[in-house]
């Protein structure tokens, strides 16, 4: 941790003294390529010779400043003002194409969001909360499934425990007797749905129709 | 690494860590001469170096480099690692099937 904040304020640092630290960096450079030469006259070339020759070893100077620049990381910021710098001067430049495409982009996105949240809010959810029957009848049309738990089973449905107001409607509607009336009643009165006390009705007066014992 | 060792030998210029580098080395690491300060910022900017302008023995201005107190845990720490990996590498190398 305390590297770390070593590094930032070394940043820092560097970021708001850019131009002593160029200069300092340019000195650097120099006197570095004084030294060389000094070594290379003593060695026997002319100082002029000498100088050219400590240049050529160094490399390419400005790829190496570049390159300590990036060391400091102050590149990055660099080149992030120069971006900024050459998009303003790209909009400053086309003011009218550059308000056409803002304009153009923010209605595009702006009406695409509005359009997804009305959508979203109104066609993709099942709509639970006001209209739990479309919920039920789900279920029910998957429940008659001739595989599912239920399947073949009649009047001991009522024994099944914790029975679900779908899988009771379900067993209804495959026409059981009974014990599954009763529990497609207590599961609709537990959950206040009108749809499946009104199917309980039709079932009860079925089962008056045939004879059977009517449910409780 | 090497230039911590270099550095820590006494302050130096940054043409001087080179000299001294070619010269601790038996001349094994030709660098080439501008690649050495990226590598001095950063372990300035780590602090493990501190800088101060000074005049050279050739009598011209010059940036000094010196160890601080954490360039030579670093350095102490780096020359452990170093001598595990040579102990290391060297016994994997002489291992032969017989020694298993």
């Amino acid at each position: 941790v305390r590297s770390l904040i070593r590094r930032a304020r070394a940043l820092l640092r560097h970021l708001l003294g850019r131009t002593s630290l160029e200069r300092e960096m340019d000195d650097e450079f120099q006197s570095h390529l004084a030294h060389r030469a000094d070594d290379l006259e003593r060695s026997g070339l002319s100082r002029k010779a000498a100088e050219r020759a400590a240049r050529v070893e160094f490399g390419a100077l400005e790829a190496h400043k570049d390159a300590a620049r990036d060391a400091r990381g102050v590149r990055a910021w660099d080149e992030l003002r120069a971006n900024v710098g050459f998009a303003i001067r790209g909009i400053a430049h086309h003011p009218v194409q550059s308000l056409i495409v803002a304009i153009t982009l923010t209605l595009g996105v702006g009406i695409s969001g509005v359009v997804f949240a009305v959508m979203n809010a109104l066609a993709f959810r099942a709509r639970v909360d006001r209209d739990a029957a479309s919920f039920v009848r789900i279920f029910a049309s998957y429940r008659t499934d001739t595989t599912g738990p239920l399947a073949g089973r009649t009047g001991s449905a009522a024994r099944i425990p914790r029975l679900r107001a779908h899988d009771a409607v379900a067993v209804a509607d495959r026409r059981l007797a009974g014990g599954a009336a009763r529990a497609v009643r207590r599961c609709a009165t537990h959950a206040g749905r009108a749809r499946d006390v009104h199917l309980l009705r039709r079932i009860r007066a079925r089962e008056a129709n045939r004879g059977t014992r009517a449910p409780a | 690494l090497l230039i911590l060792k270099a550095v820590s030998l006494g302050p130096q210029h940054g043409y001087g860590v080179l000299l001294r580098i070619e010269q601790i080395s038996k001349g094994h690491f030709p660098l080439q001469q501008g690649t050495l300060y990226p590598a001095l910022y950063r372990l300035e900017d780590r602090g493990l170096l501190a800088t101060e302008w000074g005049t050279s023995e050739n009598n011209r201005r010059a940036k000094f480099y010196t160890l601080t107190p954490a360039g030579r845990k670093q350095l102490i720490d780096g020359r452990t690692k170093w001598h595990e990996i040579i102990a290391g590498m060297t016994a994997a190398l002489r291992a032969t099937p017989e020694s298993l």
